[in-house]
C-alpha cells in the first residue's frame, strides 16, 4: 500500500512536470500551480491520504511527497524565470533602431511631371505620340506657320544645325506629323525634349513639353477650355482658378496663354507670381487653318485646337522648386527628395 | 512696348484705376507686365531749406551749402548760380537715381563732402528749368515730398505687344483698343498746318526705283527750323517712354513714331545733293555709316535711301550719319514712308540692327498712316521749332493700298467658339474697334482697318469677337471623343519598364542636356575613325560645352557622377535614357537613337548599422544588366571580354549580345578617362542600345505549368585554371539533353590557399526532377554520373574532394 502510494506520488510528479514543460504562459503555469500544490490541490490531497498510512512508513512516504513537491516547485520557479527573460529579451528589441533598408533609386521630377500629365490625357482618350529631336525647318516653323523672314520667328531663339535644319524649338512639329499620318480624329500628346538658344535664371537650353492636339469635326473654342480645365484641375487641384487670355501663336487663332491661381499665394500676390495672383503655365489655341493647308485637312470640315505645357515650369510650381537648373544638375540630393 | 497713363489721357477720357486697366488690357491680349508709379524715383526728394552758403575752398564756381530738411542737416556742393541762403530748394537724397540713370551719390568734390544734390527742373524732368536749381515758394514747410508738393502721379505701362499687332507698338493704338474696350470716345490730336506759299514739289523730288520694297514714301518739306530743345511737355512724354531728349526736330519725329507708330526720319535737306530722294537696293559691298557712326556693309538687297548721288538713310532702319539734323540745320525733308517689312527684316538682321523703326516696319504698319503722321510732325516743326511748312505733300504711291472686305457670319462665329452671342452684338462688338459691318444675316463683309495688318481672314475676326466679348464668356464644355485610340507605342512602353526596373534595382534617373563638348570624344580616348566622332554639329551653340549632340551616354553620367563627388555624394547608383544622335551622309536629319545607360560607384547600398556595404564591384554592375534585361524578356544573354569601346578598361569590361545582336557594353571605366573627367573614383558603366534590346525581347510571356513532384538535388565542385569562363561550363550543362536535368546554378566560387596556384573552384548545383513521378536516387545517380562524365570528357576540370 505505501509502495503504491509513493508510485502514485511520483507518477503524479511526472505528470506534473511534463504539462509544466508544455506551458509557455504565466496564467497556465500558475493554474499547475494551484492544480497540483493548491491547498486542494492534488499532492496536497495526496498528503491528506496520510492518514491511512502507518506509522513507521509516514516518514518515507512523506520523504517522496516532499520531494515531489520541491522538485515541481522549483521546476516552476525556473520555468517562470525563463518566461520572465523570455519576456525581456522581447522589450530589448529597440524598434526604433532604422530597419535594413534596400536603396531606392529615384525617378527624375520631370519624368514624374511628364507621366503623370500624360496619364491624365490617356485617360481623356489621348494618343501619345514622339518624333525627331533634330527637326527640318519646315516641320519646326514653316508648315506651323511661320514663314522664313517673319517676326513671329523672334518668339523662338533657335540653335541650328544648319539653315534647314534645328533642334526643335517646340513638340509643335509633331502636329504636322501626326496629321500627315492620319485622318481625323486626331487626339494625340506630344512628350519630348526641346532646345532654345537661351541660358539664364529663368531658361534651360534644354527643356521638356507636352503637345497637345485635337482634330475633329465640330471642336471648339469652348472644348478647348474644358480640356485645359480638365488637365489643370487634375494635376493641381479641382479647385485651382483658371483664366484664359487673348495671346499669339503662328498655328493657333484665336490663341490664348493661360493662366493658373497662384499655388504659393493663392491669389494674394507673391514673388512667384510677380504680385500678380496668376501663373501663366502654357500657351493654346485653335488650330490655325494655315496649319491644316498644309497637312491637307479642310478647315471648313474640321477644326481643332492644340496646347504646349512646359513640364519644368509646372513641376516647378507642383513641387516648389524655386531653381530651374537643377533639374539638370542630377545632384542626387535633389533627385532623392522625389 | 511703354506707355503712360497720362499721355494715354491725351486721346481717351480715362477714369479708371491704372491697375484695373492693366488688368483689362492683359485680358485684351495687351499682356501688361508691369505697372510702374512713374515718379517713385521722386521718393527721396524733399524740399530742404539752405541755411548757409559758403565759398568752396578750391573752387570759384562751387558753393558749399547746409540744406536743413527739419529732420536733419545735409552738407551739399552745388554749382548752381542761383543758389542762396535761405532759398527753398530740392533736395535728393543719396540713392535717388536720376530720369538719366544718374544715382545720387555721397561724394568728395574737391575736398569737400557731398552728402545730397540739389537739384533743377530739369535734372529730375518735372519742369523745363535747367538754369538753376528748383526755387519753391517761402511757404513750404522743409522735408515736404516733392511729389506731394507737385502733384505728380503717372505711371508707366510695360506691355508686350505680340508680334501680330504692330497697331498697338504706339500710344494712340493702345489708346484705341482702351477706346474700344471701354466704350469711351478716341480723339486723335488736331492737326493745324499754315502752309508756306512755296511748295514742296518744287523743293525737292522723290523717286522710287524699287516700288516692291517701298511701295509708298511721303515727304514734307518744312524750311527754316531753328534747332533747339524740345520744350517741356515733349520732354516729359519721351522720358515717359524711356526716350532722351535731342532736339526739338529729332524729338518731334519721335514721339510722333511713338504717338502713331509711323518711323519717320528727318534729313537735313541742305545736305541732299541735288535736294532729291531716291529710293533704291544697294549695291553689294558698298559702304554706309548710320547714325551711330558704324561704317556698315551693304548687301545687295538691302534698300537704301538715296539723294541725287549717294546714300543718305538705310531705308527702314537707320538714317546716315551724313544728312542727319545738326545744329545748324535750317531746311528739313521729312519721311514718312512704307517699307516692305521681310526686306527690313532681312536688312536688320544681316546688319545685326534692330531700331524703334525697324522694329515696327518688320512687323507692318498702317500703309494709309503716312500722310498723317508727317503732317502731324510737320505742324510740330512748324509750332516747336518756328518751321515754315512748304504746301503739298509728296506722296509717292506706286503701290497704292487696296481696301480689304473679310466675309463675317455670325453663325459660323459662334459654332466655331462654341458660343451663342447675338449676330448684333458682334457687330457692335467688332464696330467699337473700327470694324465697320455692311450686309445682313451671315453674308456680312467687314471692312478691315489699313492699321490692323493681323485681319485677313474670317477666322481673325472670330479672334476679334473672342477677345472683346472675353474669353471668360465662352462656355466651358468637352468634346466628345470617337473612341478610337492607338496602339501604345512599344519603345516607349518598353523606355517606361527599364526605367521602373532599374528605379527597383537602385538606381536614380538622371536628365543630361542632349548637347555635350567638343571635346568629349579625346576625353573619352576615342580614336579617329570611331564611329561616335559622327557628331551633328550645332551651328550656333550657347558655347564649346554645349556644341556636339551626343554620340553615347557615357560623358553625360561621367559628368553627373562628377559633379556629385563634388557636392560629396560618393556612393550612386544613376541611370539616364535619352536619345543619342548619328549624323548620316546624305540624309537631312540625324539618326536618333535610343539607349539607356548606367553608373555606379562608391558604396554598393548606404551604409548602415546593419547594413555594412562593400565597394560595387564588376558583378554589381552585371547583375543589374541581367536583371534589367530578364525584366524586359531578354532571354539568354551572353557576356564576352570582347569588342568594348576604349574607355572600358579591358580587363573588368564586357560586351552583352544576344544570338549575335550587340546590345551594348559594361565594365569600369580606365582611370586615364576617370582623370579626364575630375573623378575621385572609378565607375562603373554599362550603356545599351534600345532597339536591339526591342529586337532581342522573347514575344509574349507564356505560362509553364509547376512541377508536380519533388526536385532531387546533386552538387559537384570542379577546380579548373582561374581563367577558365564558368559560363562556358554553365552552358555546356544548358545544353546537355539529359532527361531529369532541370536547373543548374553555380552556388559557389573559390581561389584561394586551400588551391593550388592559378586554379579555383566552382561548386555546382544541379536538379534532377520528372514530371510524372518522384525519381528514386538510384535514377538521379545514373543521370548524374553521365553529366559529370561528359562535364570531365569536355573540360580541363578536377572534381575537388
Ligand atoms: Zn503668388
Amino acid at each position: 500500500m505505501p509502495e503504491d502510494i509513493k508510485e502514485k506520488l511520483s507518477e503524479l510528479g511526472r505528470e506534473a512536470l511534463e504539462i509544466l514543460e508544455k506551458a509557455d504562459t504565466v496564467a497556465e503555469i500558475e493554474n499547475l500551480r494551484i492544480k497540483y500544490l493548491g491547498k486542494k490541490g492534488l499532492v496536497t490531497g495526496f498528503m491528506r491520504q496520510m492518514g491511512s498510512v502507518s506509522a513507521e512508513e509516514r516518514p518515507a512516504v512523506g520523504q517522496v511527497a516532499n520531494r515531489v513537491k520541491t522538485d515541481l516547485a522549483s521546476a516552476i520557479k525556473s520555468k517562470l524565470e525563463a518566461l520572465s527573460d523570455a519576456e525581456e529579451a522581447k522589450t530589448s528589441l529597440d524598434v526604433t533602431l532604422p530597419g535594413r533598408r534596400h536603396r531606392r533609386g529615384h525617378r527624375h521630377p520631370i519624368t514624374r511631371t511628364l507621366n503623370e500629365m500624360c496619364d491624365i490625357f490617356i485617360r481623356m482618350g489621348f494618343d501619345i505620340a514622339e518624333g525627331p529631336e533634330v527637326e527640318s525647318d519646315y516641320y519646326n516653323f514653316e508648315a506651323l506657320n511661320f514663314p522664313k523672314d517673319h517676326p513671329a520667328r523672334d518668339m523662338q531663339d533657335t540653335l541650328y544645325i544648319n539653315d534647314n535644319v534645328v533642334l526643335r524649338t517646340h513638340t509643335s512639329p509633331m502636329q504636322i506629323r501626326t496629321m500627315e499620318k492620319k485622318k481625323p480624329p486626331v487626339w494625340v500628346v506630344i512628350p519630348g525634349k526641346t532646345y532654345r538658344r537661351d541660358s539664364d535664371v529663368s531658361h534651360t537650353p534644354m527643356f521638356h513639353q507636352v503637345e497637345g492636339l485635337v482634330v475633329d469635326k465640330g471642336i471648339t473654342f469652348g472644348d478647348l477650355k474644358g480640356v485645359l480645365t480638365v488637365f489643370v484641375h487634375q494635376f493641381f487641384s479641382p479647385d485651382t482658378p483658371l483664366r484664359f487670355r487673348p495671346s499669339f501663336f503662328p498655328f493657333t487663332e484665336p490663341s490664348a496663354e493661360v493662366d493658373i491661381g497662384c499655388v504659393i499665394c493663392h491669389g494674394s500676390g507673391c514673388r512667384t507670381c510677380g504680385y500678380k495672383g496668376w501663373l501663366e503655365i502654357l500657351g493654346s489655341g485653335m488650330v490655325d487653318p494655315e496649319v491644316f493647308k498644309f497637312v491637307d485637312y479642310d478647315p471648313q470640315e474640321v477644326s481643332g485646337f492644340a496646347f504646349g505645357v512646359g513640364i519644368e515650369r509646372v513641376a516647378m510650381l507642383k513641387y516648389g522648386i524655386d531653381d530651374l537648373r537643377l533639374f539638370f544638375d542630377n545632384d542626387l540630393r535633389f533627385l532623392k527628395q522625389f | 512696348m511703354l506707355v503712360t497713363y497720362n499721355w494715354l489721357m491725351d486721346y481717351v477720357d480715362l477714369d479708371i484705376d491704372p491697375h484695373e486697366l492693366a488688368d483689362k488690357l492683359t485680358m485684351l491680349g495687351l499682356e501688361v507686365e508691369e505697372v510702374h508709379d512713374r515718379y517713385e524715383y521722386l521718393d527721396n526728394v524733399i524740399v530742404g531749406r539752405v541755411a548757409e552758403v559758403q565759398n568752396h575752398p578750391r573752387s570759384e564756381k562751387l558753393k558749399v551749402c547746409q540744406v536743413e530738411t527739419g529732420q536733419s542737416t545735409y552738407q551739399v556742393v552745388c554749382g548752381a548760380p542761383n543758389v542762396a541762403k535761405g532759398m527753398l530748394s530740392a533736395l535728393a537724397l543719396a540713392g535717388t537715381v536720376l530720369p538719366g540713370g544718374d544715382v545720387v551719390q555721397e561724394v568728395e568734390l574737391r575736398g569737400v563732402r557731398s552728402s545730397a544734390n540739389l537739384c533743377s527742373e530739369a535734372e529730375l524732368v518735372v519742369g523745363p528749368d535747367a538754369s538753376g536749381v528748383i526755387t519753391f515758394p517761402e511757404n513750404l514747410n522743409p522735408g515736404t515730398k516733392l511729389r506731394d508738393v507737385l502733384k505728380l502721379t503717372d505711371w508707366i505701362f510695360e506691355i508686350d505687344i505680340t508680334p501680330n499687332r504692330p497697331d498697338c507698338l504706339c500710344v494712340l493704338g493702345v489708346a484705341r483698343e482702351i477706346a474700344g474696350m471701354l466704350s469711351l470716345p478716341l480723339k486723335y490730336p488736331e492737326i493745324k498746318i499754315e502752309e508756306a506759299p512755296e511748295r514742296a514739289e518744287d523743293l525737292t523730288s522723290i523717286q522710287i526705283l524699287d516700288p516692291e520694297r517701298c511701295p509708298r514714301y511721303v515727304g514734307r518739306v518744312i524750311n527754316g527750323v531753328k534747332i533747339g530743345p524740345s520744350p517741356f511737355w515733349m520732354v516729359e512724354r519721351l522720358a515717359g517712354v524711356g526716350l532722351r531728349s535731342i532736339n526739338n526736330i529729332v524729338d518731334i519725329t519721335n514721339f510722333v513714331l511713338m504717338e502713331t507708330g509711323q518711323p519717320l526720319h528727318a534729313f537735313d535737306l541742305d545736305r541732299l545733293d541735288e535736294r532729291r530722294i531716291v529710293v533704291k537696293t544697294a549695291e553689294e559691298g558698298d559702304r554706309f555709316t548710320t547714325l551711330d557712326g558704324e561704317e556698315r556693309i551693304m548687301g545687295p538687297e538691302m534698300l537704301m535711301i538715296c539723294d541725287g548721288k549717294k546714300p543718305v538713310g538705310l531705308a527702314g532702319v537707320m538714317g546716315g550719319l551724313n544728312s542727319e539734323i545738326i545744329a545748324t540745320t535750317s531746311d528739313v525733308l521729312l519721311e514718312s514712308a512704307y517699307f516692305n517689312p521681310v526686306s527690313i527684316r532681312r536688312t536688320s538682321k544681316t546688319l545685326d540692327l534692330s531700331t524703334d523703326a525697324s522694329f515696327r516696319f518688320e512687323r507692318g504698319i498702317d500703309p494709309q498712316g503716312c500722310d498723317y503722321a508727317a503732317s502731324r510732325a510737320a505742324a510740330l516743326m512748324a509750332e516747336l521749332a518756328e518751321g515754315r511748312v512748304a504746301a503739298g505733300v509728296i506722296d509717292e504711291n506706286p503701290r497704292p493700298y487696296k481696301k480689304l472686305y473679310i466675309p463675317f457670319s455670325p453663325s459660323r462665329c459662334n459654332s466655331f467658339l462654341g458660343t451663342k452671342v447675338e449676330p448684333q452684338q458682334m457687330l457692335d462688338t467688332l464696330g467699337s474697334i473700327g470694324l465697320a459691318a455692311s450686309g445682313t444675316g451671315d453674308n456680312i463683309k467687314i471692312e478691315a482697318p489699313s492699321f490692323r495688318v493681323d485681319l485677313t481672314r474670317e477666322v481673325d475676326l472670330y479672334e476679334e469677337v473672342a477677345r472683346l466679348v472675353g474669353y471668360d464668356e465662352i462656355p466651358v464644355t468637352l468634346p466628345s471623343h470617337r473612341g478610337e485610340t492607338e496602339q501604345p507605342d512599344p519603345s516607349r512602353r518598353l523606355r517606361a519598364e527599364i526605367g521602373e526596373i532599374l528605379e527597383g534595382l537602385g538606381l536614380s534617373e538622371a536628365i543630361s542636356y542632349s548637347f555635350i563638348s567638343n571635346d568629349f570624344c579625346d576625353k573619352l580616348d576615342l580614336p579617329e575613325n570611331d564611329n561616335h566622332r559622327k557628331c551633328v554639329r550645332i551651328l550656333n551653340p550657347l558655347s564649346e560645352e554645349q556644341m556636339l549632340l551626343r554620340t553615347t551616354l557615357v560623358p553625360g553620367l561621367l559628368d553627373v557622377l562628377s559633379r556629385n563627388q563634388s557636392f560629396q555624394v560618393m556612393d550612386l547608383g544613376m541611370f539616364e535614357i535619352g536619345k543619342l544622335f548619328y549624323a548620316v551622309d546624305g540624309q537631312e536629319l540625324p539618326e536618333e537613337k535610343w539607349a539607356v545607360g548606367g553608373l555606379m560607384a562608391g558604396a554598393r547600398a548606404d551604409q548602415s548599422w546593419n547594413n555594412k556595404a562593400g565597394l560595387v564591384d564588376f558583378y554589381d554592375l552585371k547583375g543589374v544588366v541581367e536583371e534589367l534585361l530578364e525584366n524586359v524578356n531578354v532571354t539568354a544573354p551572353v557576356f564576352i571580354p570582347e569588342g568594348m569601346p576604349v574607355y572600358y578598361d579591358q580587363a573588368v569590361a564586357a560586351q552583352v549580345s544576344v544570338e549575335g545582336r550587340i546590345l551594348g557594353n559594361l565594365g569600369r571605366i580606365t582611370t586615364q578617362v576617370a582623370n579626364a573627367f575630375d573623378l575621385k573614383d572609378v565607375p562603373y558603366i554599362f550603356e545599351l542600345d534600345l532597339d536591339s534590346i526591342s529586337a532581342a525581347q522573347a514575344g509574349v510571356r507564356t505560362f509553364s505549368p509547376l512541377p508536380r513532384f519533388p526536385a532531387i538535388s546533386r552538387d559537384l565542385a570542379l577546380v579548373l585554371d582561374r581563367k577558365a569562363e564558368a559560363g562556358k561550363i554553365l552552358d555546356f550543362i544548358k545544353g546537355l539533353e539529359e532527361e531529369f536535368l532541370s536547373e543548374v546554378s553555380l552556388f559557389d566560387a573559390y581561389e584561394g590557399r586551400q588551391l593550388k596556384k592559378n586554379f579555383k573552384s566552382l561548386a555546382f548545383r544541379f536538379l534532377y526532377r520528372s514530371p510524372e513521378r518522384t525519381l528514386t536516387d538510384e535514377e538521379v545517380n545514373a543521370v548524374h554520373q553521365r553529366v559529370v562524365d561528359k562535364i570531365m570528357a569536355n573540360f580541363a576540370v578536377e572534381i575537388r574532394t
